[in-house]
């Protein structure tokens, strides 16, 4: 697979959720009258007047649409006068097999101009969005796509209201939550929405608005499911004695693609703290993490953690 | 948004945006219903029909079917336009509904796409399996040949047909693609095992539902939408033209580009219509797919019959008013010869009963829609019957004037293709979100 | 027991390690099992390995099914044989035998394999045509059935001819010394190296008696002649010299005597030249195909023909104690009127075999001088010339025991002749000289298998003075001889062949030197040969005053069961060659069948459908059979063609079984002659049984008014040349202007509907020149017969008496129907029925039909619509104006065939050859020689049609490329337009200024069917003009 973020490689948002879209054009227009850069908003369905409102100039498309059509009724014809007048010409029912007959073409023409539009545009958009079978996708919050609607700034962006005016405006405008130092992540890899999809899934109707509590609760779950207390010391001791002690270091492991935030702060739980730590991993330990942890089998190898740790503290 | 408060709410049950969400991706993570498992063993069961009957017409020749001499399109060409005619509601209702803005499409142009491209894929077969020698279906395309110039004729309707037909299909798909992505994302978000989040995850293509994307988004649909509907409208005239430019009486008529359309939008409003009543019933979709919804499309079908209905009544009145003796004979036969129960079979099915519509408590009452939309299907499948064979069975020489009844092979393949189809469906069903979500979730707040 | 114990070496008794280890695996080393286990991934390397055998397997076994390409060996001449070159025909005079009766061909022979008879265009007595039969006798000799050499029945296996021949002799011998006689069974053939043959045998025994035996009798005539003019023969009719033709139930068209030649000699006086053709008026009960053709067509009843021509004898003034029957509307007195303005140039024929109505007949011929012109007494015809009254004669006195022995040649009477099984098997020896096994040959106790006639040398003599010389085309495909060297043999001659000539070559040139001297090579060369003597007219030296009252003295029945032959198989002799029984019927277009022609009203009154099986019951027997309703069949009178129902032996390959039922049993011999109209008949509907279904290839009989056949009257033609031509004649406009063809060759075809007769020849020439399939009746009954050219038959009614009727809106409204107008449409028909009052009468008028057939091939039309429509442009237009079809292009999407007005396209629903499914020529190695190499056999899925015979437009081309000189006009011709005996197809190039054809497009009856349409075809007909002052159709 592909691996390559759209847009938002290895950077921090403000991010604040919205349920309703009202709320969210009335926060852009806010936001946008205070000057504040807005970076993008995530939406689970099309909000009308969403991107003129964060001005986004209309889209070019259709010029390239109407290029491939033409391009699509010149190959109809040249294909067919080619193939019916110029190379094989023979006397079909008394047709003539000059130009006149280029009636016979229309249809061949018409279809061909369709289909070259349709897929030229289609390629076009995708390329245009940077969409590609098998990318990654980088969320911002895991429900964006469902009943969440984000307003993303970017912190790197210097703007002239401070962080925390800028999340207390969103708190104002009615934004369910705002969070500071988002990172954006992608679902098919992290361990945290393993669970709450699990419970997603489980209880369907349930809106809640409290992502963070529902998660700790979860993991709290989960350490009950797991391993019985004296297992987990022994591999806990595993983990020490191969990869030993952070010593107070501590960096940031979410750049470990696979890390997510709340596996991060796992892994702190068990004292992984540094990539020099995951970079020591042997098979055991690795092991021993996937068993402690309930992470995919066999993924840290996949992934392969040691070789990205290695890179990240050489950095 | 302004809203008339006298119409009845597209979605009713006071759904949020996660409730469709959970609704609508439930079959999806659910395990299957025992009624979908009834109905997709139903359709592998006739699935294996359509393979066994094909086999044996390729093992043994046409022969196994009964057309001949003079006869020599029956069953086949009229399972293909019937298919193709299905095929026709889906692209129609995503495509011109949404130029219109008729925001009441947007429960239904999910599946009524995939109904679609299933009916085209049955389509498919009959032109295929239909030639002498299939292993050489290849030839139509514009291929180079190995031993100099040997080119295919652009004057014959037939290769329209293939361009047409291809065209649509690729394009249909694209179409029905591009809607699916941001639900399939949905989904992907939501998933909970390895291999779902590998594959929505791989054919969401890393949507997120950007601002950005979604301001292109609207745009490519709406131009697809734009270039889809003169597309739909080119197909079925390119089909009608296979007869069109005949000379063969009953078949030689202008009316039937038109003509042809409306009966496709026809028959293709009747199908949608089977299979949303079906799926409404078996997924409990009432609060999506409301009476509203049935109720407007009762309404097209009720238009597009008339129209057909005005369509029979004109061709023949042209072929009487021509003085052309061969066409005149040619109705005059439709109506009275040997092939009029298949005659007055059509006008029942589709000038008379769509009628019934006038009235609110049939465009209203499920079980009664149901009915006349499986009549309206059978109407439209002897309306093909009607044109192509007893056409064909008499023509310009008394001479060669023959019967033509099908043999069990030719059934065989008929209900075949209802196999393929909603096998396709039921896994359609199974693994998509029928109902466009995030086109929904804009709607569950406003009336229209 | 002995304790001794025994070593088998000291290593045993020293038990040496290494004795031990090897002793306790002396035998196996056992498998290394261990090894494989001990190996970790052992068990995922097993599912590998059964993965691999395992798709190894599927491929091997998908490779096994695959079919072997078939072995194709080509062996070049090692030493060219002279003027044998590969890829050219070589054509050699020759004689085909059509219903036992000797016939001038060509034969077309390439590499050595004869594969078609092209007419003898220098025949011109004989017509230089040939019929559906004749062709089809091609296949005979390729026929797997055939018997492979002398062999003695019981152990039926080859012989050798030398230890073969001393068993017949002893057989012979014996009979001879037993006293008792020997009989010798002929075909009557008037082959002279047979005769002469049977006259050397005589020689030797000379107790022998020769019997000739005919299925089909005309003693009648015979006999007649001998009481009239003291000469037992069957004189030559020359129809050319007939102005007017009255006809009494002779078929003289189809199965009567020598129909082809018939044909040619007829067709010379119906094209109207300078506003004069022939009359021809015929009196009958079934419909016969020259009942199709007649200007005036009277249905009688065949047991009236007597008191008929009494009537007819009154009319021309003769003298008579009885006046006779009247038909309705005075035809007979019209015909007498027509008859004396044509006072030597008019000709009465009967078909009926009772002596007094032929006595009758010879008289009126007398009187009208028909001898010396019409009719030739002197140099008469000797085919057919068996007289029944002879051969029932041998018959009882075989089944008394007196003859020891009989040599078959040629004939089959026990399959035609109801007692002739009982008395066969009464005489102790039986010898057959049959080809194939049949009904005869079967039970014979010797077969000295003789040879096909393209095997074999011959002289034959079908007329006084004419010869046919025959030679082999191709040597004796399997071990047989000539007849003429069995019977030699068996006379004590040896028959040991020269090194250069077989001793039948030696024989028959000794016959030709002594009976008719000559240059013997000259006319084997041309194959034909004419001495005749001028032609005297004899003298009636009877009154007919005794016939009249013996005829009038005759109680007609009131119903009648006539038993006619069709035209494909005749008498059935050759009923294993599938050609003649695909070949439609002209009239019913029923093939592969007989059945029972019942007439309309007959049917209506009985309320019974085509396809009900009807039980006959005949004083001579009874049969239950399947009906066919016929229009212009005289009530009353029901019909059975013979020749069907052949017990073809076991051993018989091709799908020729069960065809029809055997209808010789009920003819009717108390009079002492063959009479084929027998009375006091019972029919009845046998109950229960389901509706058979006829092989038919035209199930819709009316024209239903539409301009496809344009006809006008003889009265009508006078005046006005284009009568009958569509009045505004539609000019079809082009969007563009057309593919210019005035360059090259533009090749085209006319069809005189006036000189056709319907015969159906073309249609059977065609296929064999074309390597046209045979599919069989069950494809038929599905309508896929293969024919390339067929001949559409079109019936028209004439209303007997005004109507009104009133019809729904869209079958044209209320109209009046005059009488004597001609109904061709199907709902007026219906309506007129309904209108009638007197329900019993209201179908009389199917009595009273007009026919018209129209042979319907490619038209080759300029603006094809069928080449606008091919997706892969399999058929297009050549620059000389043929529309062409590119076989191994097509895939079969079968819409030029839809797209097609004249539904000329035929389509290979199945693979034709090497299957099972259709068991024919195409399908046995030894039927395939007869395959024309020069066409394309065609492969399943793919459509076909008439190419003009592209195959021989190309060899002329090339033919005068190589003598490099332009083509010469009509040089070549189509197979249809070559075997037409009546020359009604005429096929040229029209940028020829001096072709026929090119004429004939000027012609001012010519027209083009559906020309309305635009589709401008090549194929021009020319409008049939009927000698009639009666209104045509309206």
């Amino acid at each position: 697979m592909i691996d390559k973020s759209i847009q938002l490689d290895n950077r921090k948002f403000t991010v604040g959720t919205f349920d309703d879209s009202d709320k969210l054009l009335h926060a852009v227009d806010t936001l946008r009258e205070k000057g504040i850069k807005i970076f993008d908003c995530y939406t689970p369905f099309p909000v009308h007047h969403l991107d003129h409102k964060l001005g986004y100039h209309r889209t070019n498309l259709t010029i390239g649409a109407f290029l491939c059509g033409m391009l699509g009724s010149l190959t109809g014809f040249t294909l067919a006068y080619y193939m019916n007048v110029v190379d094989w010409p023979m006397i079909i029912g008394g047709k003539p097999q000059d130009i006149t007959v280029v009636t016979s073409f229309i249809p061949v023409i018409f279809e061909l101009t369709i289909l070259f539009t349709a897929f030229g545009m289609v390629i076009m958009f995708f390329a245009r969005t940077g969409m590609i079978h098998g990318i990654k996708e980088d969320l911002l919050d895991r429900r964006q796509t469902d009943d969440h609607m984000l307003l993303a700034i970017d912190n790197a962006e210097d703007q002239n209201l401070s962080n925390s005016e800028i999340q207390s405006l969103l708190q104002s405008e009615g934004a369910i939550e705002v969070r500071g130092e988002v990172v954006p992540f992608n679902t098919s890899h992290t361990m945290e929405d393993e669970f709450v999809s699990k419970e997603a899934a489980s209880s369907d109707a349930r809106v809640d608005k409290e992502p963070k509590k529902k998660v700790s609760t979860s993991t709290g779950k989960k350490s009950a499911i797991k391993l019985s207390e004296s297992e987990r010391t022994e591999r806990l001791n595993i983990i020490k004695s191969t990869m030993g002690d952070a010593g107070g270091a501590k960096d940031d492991l979410k750049l470990i693609s696979g890390v997510g935030p709340k596996y991060e702060s796992t892994l702190n739980e068990i004292g992984i703290y540094t990539f020099d730590q995951v970079s020591k991993m042997t098979p055991e330990a690795i092991k021993a993490v996937e068993e402690i942890t309930n992470y995919f089998p066999g993924r840290i190898e996949r992934d392969d953690w040691i070789s990205q740790a290695n890179n990240l503290k050489n950095k | 948004m302004y809203s008339a408060d006298i119409r009845q709410p597209l979605v009713t049950g006071g759904k949020t945006y996660s409730d469709v969400t959970a609704d609508i991706c439930r079959p999806i993570e659910n395990k299957p219903t025992s009624s979908w498992w009834m109905g997709f063993s139903l359709g592998v069961l006739f699935l294996l029909v359509l393979v066994g009957t094909l086999t044996w017409t390729v093992w043994e020749g046409i022969g196994t079917w009964n057309t001949n001499k003079s006869v020599m399109w029956g069953w086949d060409i009229t399972n293909f336009v019937f298919w193709v005619g299905i095929g026709h509601a889906g692209t129609l209702i995503s495509a011109i509904l949404l130029l219109f803005r008729q925001k009441w499409r947007m429960s239904i142009n999910r599946s009524a796409e995939a109904m679609t491209i299933f009916a085209v894929f049955c389509a498919a077969i009959f032109p295929l399996f239909h030639m002498g020698r299939v292993w050489l279906g290849f030839w139509p395309l514009p291929l180079p040949n190995a031993f100099g110039s040997l080119w295919v004729n652009f004057n014959s309707p037939l290769l329209w047909d293939v361009f047409a037909i291809s065209t649509y299909l690729s394009v249909s798909l694209v179409f029905w693609y591009l809607g699916l992505i941001p639900d399939i994302a949905t989904v992907r978000d939501r998933a909970t095992s390895k291999a779902r989040k590998f594959w929505y995850g791989f054919f969401a293509m890393g949507w997120n539902g950007s601002a950005k994307s979604w301001g292109r988004y609207e745009v490519v649909a709406l131009i697809l939408a734009g270039i889809s509907t003169p597309l739909v409208l080119s197909v079925h005239t390119i089909v009608s033209m296979d007869f069109a430019t005949s000379v063969i009486p009953g078949w030689h008529t202008t009316i039937f580009p038109p003509y042809f359309v409306a009966g496709a939008i026809f028959s293709g409003f009747g199908m949608v219509l089977t299979l949303l009543l079906i799926a409404r019933h078996v997924m409990n979709y009432q609060d999506y797919i409301t009476t509203e919804h049935l109720e407007a499309m009762t309404k097209v079908i009720l238009l597009t019959g008339s129209i057909v209905g005005v369509a029979y009544i004109t061709e023949f009145v042209i072929a009487a008013y021509s003085g052309y003796e061969y066409e005149q004979y040619a109705f005059a036969n439709r109506m009275f010869g040997p092939y009029a129960w298949a005659y007055w079979t059509m006008m029942f099915c589709n000038l008379m009963a769509p009628q019934v519509f006038w009235s609110k408590w049939a465009r209203t009452t499920p079980w009664f829609i149901f009915v006349v939309s499986i009549i309206v299907n059978i109407g439209m499948w002897f309306e093909r019957f009607v044109i192509i064979v007893t056409s064909l069975h008499r023509d310009f020489l008394p001479s060669s004037w023959v019967m033509y009844h099908a043999t069990w092979v030719e059934v065989g393949i008929f209900l075949g293709t209802f196999g393929l189809f909603f096998t396709c469906f039921f896994l359609f069903a199974k693994f998509l979100p029928v109902i466009n979500m995030s086109e929904i979730k804009t709607i569950i707040k406003d009336k229209e | 027991m002995s304790s001794n114990k025994y070593w088998k070496g000291v290593e045993e008794l020293e038990q040496t390690q290494e004795f031990v280890t090897s002793n306790a695996n002396e035998f196996s080393e056992g498998l290394p099992l261990d090894k494989v286990f001990a190996n970790d991934d052992s068990t995922r390397a097993n599912r590998r390995d059964f993965l691999k055998y395992f798709g190894f397997g599927l491929g091997a076994v998908t490779l096994a099914a695959c079919n072997k390409t078939p072995v194709k060996k080509a062996i070049p001449y090692t030493e060219k044989p002279d003027n044998v070159t590969p890829g050219v025909p070589l054509y050699y005079a020759s004689s085909s035998v059509s219903n036992s009766e000797g016939f001038p061909v060509l034969v077309k022979v390439r590499e050595g394999r004869p594969i078609k008879f092209e007419p003898n265009k220098e025949a011109t007595y004989f017509g230089g045509g040939l019929d559906g039969l004749g062709h089809s006798a091609i296949l005979s000799l390729y026929d797997t059935n055939r018997l492979k050499g002398a062999m003695v029945a019981g152990k039926r296996k080859v012989q050798e001819w030398a230890a073969f021949d001393k068993e017949v002799v002893a057989a012979l011998d014996k009979t001879a010394a037993s006293g008792k006689a020997i009989a010798v069974v002929t075909n009557g053939s008037t082959s002279l190296v047979t005769n002469q043959a049977i006259a050397d045998f005589k020689a030797k025994y000379s107790n022998t008696n020769v019997v000739a035996y005919e299925p089909i009798s005309y003693s009648g005539i015979i006999r007649a002649n001998e009481t009239a003019f003291g000469s037992a023969v069957i004189p030559a009719y020359n129809f050319q010299n007939a102005d007017v033709i009255v006809s009494f139930g002779a078929d003289f068209l189809g199965t009567w005597i020598s129909p082809i030649k018939f044909h040619s000699d007829y067709g010379k006086n119906r094209v109207p030249k300078d506003g004069k053709m022939s009359k021809h008026f015929q009196f009958e009960s079934l419909m016969s195909l020259t009942g199709s053709n007649a200007d005036v067509r009277v249905p009688i009843k065949m047991s009236n023909v007597g008191k008929h021509l009494i009537a007819l004898y009154r009319e021309l003034g003769g003298a008579t104690p009885q006046d006779g029957m009247e038909t309705a509307g005075n035809s007979i007195k019209q015909a007498a009127e027509e008859l004396k303005s044509a006072q030597g140039r008019a000709l009465v024929i009967c078909g009926s075999n009772d002596e007094q109505d032929q006595l009758l007949v010879n008289a009126i011929n007398t009187m009208l001088g028909s001898y010396g012109s019409t009719i030739d007494t002197t140099n008469y015809y000797k085919g057919q010339s068996a007289d029944e009254k002879n051969f029932n004669a041998f018959l009882k006195e075989a089944a008394n025991g007196s003859y020891g022995a009989v040599i078959t040649i040629g004939a089959n009477p026990v399959y035609s002749h109801s007692q002739a099984e009982a008395a066969y098997t009464k005489i102790p020896v039986r010898i057959s000289t049959a080809i194939t096994l049949d009904e005869s040959s079967e039970n014979s106790t010797h077969i000295a298998t003789g040879l096909h006639p393209l095997e074999s040398w011959d002289i034959q003599e079908p007329y006084k003075g004419r010869f046919i010389l025959s030679q082999p085309t191709i040597s004796p495909v399997f071990d047989g001889r000539h007849v003429a060297s069995s019977l030699v043999a068996w006379s004590g001659a040896s028959v040991k062949g020269t090194k250069e000539y077989s001793h039948a070559y030696a024989y028959a040139k000794s016959v030709f030197n002594n009976s008719i001297g000559g240059d013997f090579n000259k006319a084997i060369e041309s194959g034909i040969l004419e001495n005749t003597s001028t032609a005297t007219v004899p003298s009636l030296n009877v009154t007919v005053n005794s016939t009249i009252d013996a005829i009038a003295a005759k109680k007609s029945s009131d119903k009648e069961l006539i038993l006619y032959q069709k035209v494909g198989v005749r008498d059935g002799a050759y009923g294993n060659t599938p050609w003649a029984h695909e070949m439609p019927d002209p009239i019913t277009k029923v093939t592969w069948d007989n059945y029972l022609c019942v007439s309309m009203p007959d049917a209506k009154a009985r309320g019974w459908e085509t396809g009900d099986t009807i039980k006959v019951t005949t004083p001579s027997g009874s049969m239950e059979m399947p009906i066919l309703i016929q229009p212009g069949q005289t009530k009353e009178t029901y019909g059975i063609a013979l020749g069907y129902g052949r017990v073809l032996p076991e051993e018989v390959q091709n799908d020729l079984k069960d065809l029809g039922h055997n209808a010789y049993p009920l003819v009717d011999m108390k009079g002492g002659f063959a009479n084929y109209t027998i009375g006091g008949i019972t029919l009845e509907k046998v109950e229960g049984v389901r509706t058979y279904e006829f092989g038919i290839t035209q199930t819709h009989y009316s024209i239903e008014g539409r301009d496809i056949i344009r006809e006008a009257s003889l009265e009508e033609y006078r005046k006005d040349p284009k009568a009958g031509q569509n009045v505004h004649k539609p000019k079809p406009i082009s969007l563009w202007e057309d593919y210019d063809y005035s360059k090259g060759h533009h090749w085209a075809m006319a069809i005189d509907m006036n000189s056709c007769t319907g015969c159906s020849a073309c249609i059977v020439s065609c296929s064999i020149e074309n390597n046209v399939p045979i599919v069989g009746r069950d494809e038929v009954r599905r309508r896929r017969e293969m024919h390339w050219l067929r001949i559409d038959r079109y019936y028209s009614f004439e209303a007997p008496v005004k109507k009104d009727l009133s019809l729904s809106i869209v079958h044209g409204g209320d109209q009046t129907v005059e009488a004597g107008d001609q109904m061709t449409k199907e709902k007026v028909m219906e309506a007129y029925s309904e209108a009638t009052e007197d329900q019993s009468k209201a179908y009389d008028y199917y009595e009273n039909v007009k026919v018209a057939h129209q042979p319907m091939m490619c038209q080759h039309c300029d603006n094809a619509p069928c080449e606008t429509v091919c997706p892969v442009l399999a058929t297009t237009h050549s620059s000389e104006g043929l529309n062409q079809m590119t076989y191994n292009r097509c895939i079969g999407t079968k819409y030029c065939g839809n797209n097609c007005p004249y539904k000329v396209r035929r389509f290979n629903w199945f693979r034709y050859n090497e299957n099972e499914k259709f068991d024919y020529h195409f399908s046995n190695d030894l039927g395939k020689m007869v395959i024309n190499p020069d066409v394309t056999v065609r492969s399943r899925g793919v459509m076909e049609k008439c190419s003009f015979c592209v195959q021989r437009i190309q060899t002329a081309k090339l033919t005068a490329k190589r003598d490099n000189r332009k083509m010469k006009a009509d040089e070549f011709t189509t197979a249809c337009a070559q075997t037409c005996p009546s020359n009604a197809i005429v096929f040229g190039d029209l940028n020829d200024a001096n072709s026929e054809i090119s004429k004939l497009y000027k012609d001012d009856r010519s027209y083009h069917v559906l020309e309305e349409l635009g589709v401008k075809p090549s194929v021009q007909y020319l409008s049939k003009i009927r000698n009639t002052d009666t209104k045509t159709n309206t």
